[in-house]
């Protein structure tokens, strides 16, 4: 009888030959799907800035300063006739100024973390005026604060607003400057700076410190905290030509300023410190000699861990001085005015040219140039409240709206050494947040690859040698029983959620590891020399007894752990008191300066490594156990013993299989992410040091991500953070998969 | 028999210190002259609160007392850290959101642009930041230089020297050469953001402050370690550890993080903890939140605030807040 086509049959095999491709497709676009969203969300990262250009306004007044009206997207300016808003008709249209009616303009500055433009008028008044869009549409301009002074004539202003709200007044007129503010009870003060031939002013945004910049190329800075007494502060050595703008960003830690050839520099406020020298000779301290019986102020570069204790050389307060630490890309003609934005670390230069380049002072790269449309120099640059908008008037007056949401990031804020405000140099730092937002957030990626190369490095040193170990004795040595139900058990060990691995690491182990430090130290020096004895007395055992009969090893090694473990008990005492004066961890401390963490690379090496020996030891057993037992079978009737036939046969033949096992750990290790969340301290620190802790990848991703705020440059870096971890884990699988292949090729031939 | 009275014996004195230390002001209560809460007819709906992890249990009280006043109303509450709240009001997954520092310029704006106007932020408690170190350390004061240069590895404070051991604090004996071991919180927290404003003096954390997830786990992990040092809430003080009476600086008087301290402005690290709601130009508050509001400066709001181990406001402070709920 012919074999009929079963019809159910055929149906089912139509449908799986459809199904299964369609499975695999689906994978391979989830895994595409996920790149590619991991893409498109951190490449906006590393579009540059645009700007577009807003408004033109054509005009034949000269204008005094110019602002941005708060909560709309329109400039107001002022001239000698009045504040102005664009009205209909390209009219201008004037903006009522309560209780300054009639007033005529002398000068004016914009003062960016007021929100505020400062209008000193002839009549020696100086207002804080905000211009602000009501919820209703209204425009109109508010008083924030009126300073009385005699300062009529005008001149170059600039202002600041003080802590309590009350304005604060610098002018510059014929090379000298008056300061005038709030002083006591008396009511406010006029007090002149004793110092001629200024050239430009700045005033720090808490009206504290006044920079000038010196017609000779000198930068004075006098601290103005009381009006009627300005104290100068250390003069900053001279630039090459003469200075044309200051200004301080964002914060009052950096001082800007730009000069006549169109270089621009910054300053940084850095702690110093004062070392003296009470000895006989002179010393050096990381390169700053200190003359004997002298005493330097230099900035605190750590000097502190160079200096000992109770030696000739003492550290003392230095205070805090602003040194030359930034420079911006130059302009392309002489500077004009600087203007800085009062929402992060940005500020623009314009040039006597009537062009704009705007900086990011943390990355120090020019984040955007805007050409003239005439050579005619700037002499009003503002930045709106948002930062998004950027007004100026040269030959009219001109706004461009900027669209640069990540200014902050750069290749070289990823991977380059950054000098961050406060520090006394550049520095590798990733600390992404904070509650104001006049701070630098710091995204140096170095930290976070450290950290999780160091998480995969100990928990690979952990778990490699015990995983091969096991797989060998496994596959090869032990008893068909035994093998029966350990490989189901040990593989049993992935099944463990890895966050119950991190809470037992980090709750339980933490606290054992921390009061037995010196328990597990001795008894990692022990456990070779116990276990070579327990080998040798095995082996002296006669036959009849037992011996070394194959598949009871397992005993030897159980025994050499329970001496072990016994010996470093009964011993740690003894040896703590005798070589670690009787505290292993204040030993550390004080004769290696080591602090050890109670969360740190030795913890996450045996958690990370315990959920990562399942998978090694899969991988390797398999492949141990299927070389060919053609081959062994020629090793051993050669006379080969059971560890000669896997050292010279069974290793080399299994060699990819093994590789691939540790590169596949490689890759478990380094994504984990709850076992070091919760048992590594998230410390984001450069130390490869298994004493202290560490930040990975994946834990500042499941750490940061719910207070990133979406779309924001933090949020961005994450996902970078993954796309870089998932490039990181397809090389490796790929290096695996090629290399694999190799060895498979050439132990194949065998 | 025995074996009983003793567990007895024990749990009572420990629930008594607990209970000391909890409420570390004792004589604290709220002002009688803050109105009780009033209830308003037809008031139904969700409040979702999504915020500060300092605020969860303080939110977690509100709510049930609130459900207590309007069975009808839902309460939800999460308290992943401050950072948190700015989002989830924009997107209206919460229209309540508790901060325990004032939003920064541009979380303001990322609010208002899905708005059109700003959120309205009402002061709703105050909390003094502790600084804690285990019960049996005997430091007696700090001055906020020290702490910053204890937590801070920029020092804006202009101490001289990096403190990294008890010793450099005047400790003697064993305490001198032994190590400081730092916790503090996640950069998500409101605490951790105004503690690097008002005790860095705007600096960095050196990078080896083990980052806790909340308050309790600061203060567990200072209990713990006999070498700790960390800062929280006054409202999460244990037994297991003790609050360091503060000087602004170097000479000045040393306060404790009392009420009066605290309301006086003599204990530096003293902040509101605020609750930021929508209130519409024009439109008012949606009459659920707002009621959630009024009830939170009521006299049981506030008395929730005690047992909760706060501060509570006084009165002239609610009637300020009070006027912020009004249709503007």
């Amino acid at each position: 009888m012919a074999h009929q086509p079963n019809l159910k049959a055929v149906v089912i095999d139509r449908v799986a030959a459809k199904l299964i491709p369609a499975g695999g497709i689906l994978i391979v676009a989830c895994v595409l799907g996920i790149l590619v969203f991991l893409f498109t969300v951190a490449v906006p990262l590393f579009i540059p800035a645009r700007a577009s250009a807003a408004a033109s306004i054509a005009s034949d007044w000269p204008c005094l300063g110019v602002d941005f009206v708060e909560g709309a997207p329109a400039p107001w300016w002022v001239t000698r006739e009045g504040a102005w808003l664009p009205g209909a008709d390209e009219k201008a249209e004037r903006i009522a100024l309560p209780g300054l009616a009639g007033a005529v303009p002398a000068a004016a500055v914009q003062v960016p973390t007021a929100r505020a433009t400062g209008i000193l008028f002839t009549d020696g008044r100086f207002a804080l005026v905000r211009v602000e869009k009501a919820p209703g549409g209204a425009i109109a301009g508010a008083v924030l604060d009126v300073l009385e002074t005699a300062q009529g004539a005008g001149g170059r202003v600039a202002a600041a607003r003080d802590s309590e709200g009350h304005a604060r007044l610098a002018v510059l007129r014929d090379g000298k400057v008056s300061i005038c503010g709030l002083a006591g009870l008396a009511g406010s003060a006029d007090t002149a700076i004793p110092t001629p031939g200024i050239a430009a002013i700045a005033l720090s945004s808490s009206g504290h410190t006044l920079a000038a910049a010196l017609e000779n190329g000198e930068l004075q800075l006098w601290n103005v905290e009381d009006v009627s007494e300005p104290g100068l502060m250390p003069t900053l050595p001279a630039g090459p030509a003469p200075w044309a703008a200051v200004a301080f960003l964002l914060g009052d830690e950096t001082l800007l300023a730009a000069d006549s050839r169109g270089s621009v520099a910054g300053w940084m406020r850095v702690r110093h410190i004062t070392i003296t020298n009470s000895g006989g000779s002179a010393a050096s301290v990381l390169g700053d000699s200190i003359p004997a019986g002298g005493s330097v102020v230099v900035p605190d570069r750590d000097h502190a861990k160079h200096v000992v204790r109770g030696g000739a050389l003492t550290i003392g307060p230095g205070g805090h001085r602003f040194i030359s630490s930034r420079s911006f890309p130059p302009l392309p003609a002489p500077a004009a005015c600087i203007a800085v934005s009062g929402r992060n670390k940005s500020f623009a230069v314009a040039d006597v040219l009537g062009g704009v380049s705007t900086y990011h002072a943390t990355t120090g790269r020019r984040t955007l140039r805007i050409e003239a449309s005439a050579p005619r120099p700037t002499s009003s640059l503002a930045f709106d409240a948002a930062g998004t908008g950027i007004a100026a008037w040269s030959d009219r007056l001109r706004t461009w709206s900027i669209r640069d949401p990540h200014p902050d990031v750069s290749a070289s804020a990823l991977l380059a050494p950054l000098w961050y405000e406060s520090y006394a140099g550049p520095e590798f730092v990733w600390q992404s947040s904070s509650g104001t937002q006049d701070s630098e957030p710091k995204y140096s990626l170095w930290p976070l690859f450290a950290g999780t190369l160091k998480g995969t490095l100990y928990a690979l040193l952990f778990s490699v040698p015990v995983a091969f170990a096991a797989a060998i004795y496994v596959a090869r040595f032990a008893h068909p029983r035994l093998r029966s139900w350990a490989k189901p058990s040990i593989e049993l060990m992935a099944g463990i959620p890895s966050v119950v691995v991190g809470m037992i690491a980090a709750l339980w182990l933490a606290p054992v590891l921390e009061r037995s430090l010196c328990t597990v130290l001795v008894g990692v020096v022990l456990l070779p020399p116990v276990f070579l004895g327990v080998v040798a007395g095995f082996a002296r055992l006669p036959a009849t007894a037992g011996g070394l009969r194959p598949g009871v090893e397992l005993a030897g090694a159980a025994l050499s752990l329970a001496v072990t473990l016994l010996l470093a008990f009964a011993l740690d005492g003894p040896v703590e008191r005798m070589l670690f004066r009787g505290d292993f961890r204040q030993w550390l401390f004080e004769a290696l300066h080591v602090q050890y963490d109670i969360r740190n690379g030795f913890l996450v090496g045996v958690a990370l490594g315990f959920a990562v020996i399942p998978v090694i030891f899969t991988i390797a057993e398999d492949a141990v156990a299927n070389v060919p037992a053609s081959m062994t079978s020629a090793a051993v009737a050669l006379g080969a013993t059971r560890w000669q036939t896997v050292r010279h046969v069974v290793l080399p033949a299994a060699a990819s299989g093994l590789f691939a096992a540790v590169v596949l750990g490689l890759g478990r290790a380094a994504g984990e992410t709850m076992i070091v969340v919760m048992a590594a301290g998230n410390t984001p620190i450069l130390d490869p040091a298994p004493w202290n802790g560490m930040r990975t990848l994946s834990a500042a991703m499941a750490i940061e991500i719910p207070e990133a705020p979406v779309d924001g440059s933090l949020y961005r870096v994450l996902f970078l953070t993954g796309l870089l971890l998932f490039a990181f884990t397809a090389v490796l699988n790929t290096i695996a998969e090629i290399v694999g292949t190799r060895l498979r090729r050439k132990y194949g031939r065998i | 028999m025995n074996w009983n009275g003793r567990f007895w014996a024990t749990a009572l004195a420990g629930s008594a210190a607990l209970a000391l230390t909890v409420v570390a002001d004792s004589t604290l209560s709220v002002d009688p002259a803050i109105p009780a809460y009033s209830k308003v007819e037809g008031i139904k709906g969700n409040i979702n609160i999504i915020g500060s992890d300092s605020c969860v249990n303080l939110d977690t009280l509100w709510g049930e007392g609130f459900k207590k006043v309007y069975p009808e109303v839902n309460v939800s509450v999460e308290g992943k850290g401050s950072a948190t709240a700015p989002p989830a009001l924009a997107g209206r997954t919460a229209n309540v959101g508790p901060m325990s520092r004032p939003m920064k310029p541009e979380e303001l704006d990322s609010v208002s642009s899905k708005w059109g106007y700003q959120p309205t932020g009402v002061n709703m408690a105050i909390d003094a930041l502790a600084i804690v170190v285990h019960k049996d350390n005997p430091l007696q004061n700090l001055t906020l230089e020290l702490i910053d240069a204890i937590f801070s590895k920029t020092r804006k404070g202009g101490y001289h020297e990096d403190i990294t051991t008890w010793g450099q604090l005047g400790l003697k004996g064993d305490w001198e050469n032994k190590p400081i071991s730092l916790y503090g919180r996640n950069s998500a927290s409101g605490t951790y953001g105004y503690f690097k404003e008002h005790a860095l003096y705007k600096g960095d954390f050196k990078s080896n402050v083990k980052e806790q997830p909340g308050t309790a786990a600061v203060v567990q992990g200072v209990a713990e370690d006999l070498y700790g040092i960390g800062y929280g809430g006054i409202g999460y003080l244990t037994p297991g550890v003790r609050a360091v009476p503060l000087a602004k600086s170097f000479g000045g008087t040393v306060f404790k993080p009392t009420y009066e301290n605290s309301l006086s402005g003599k204990y530096p690290l003293a902040r509101f903890l605020i609750l930021y709601v929508e209130n519409a130009p024009g439109k008012g508050m949606d009459p659920v939140v707002r009621e959630f509001v009024r009830f939170v400066l009521s006299k049981e709001g506030q008395e929730i605030v005690v047992k909760d181990g706060y501060m509570p406001l006084t009165p002239a402070l609610v009637k300020k807040e009070l006027l912020k709920l009004e249709t503007k």
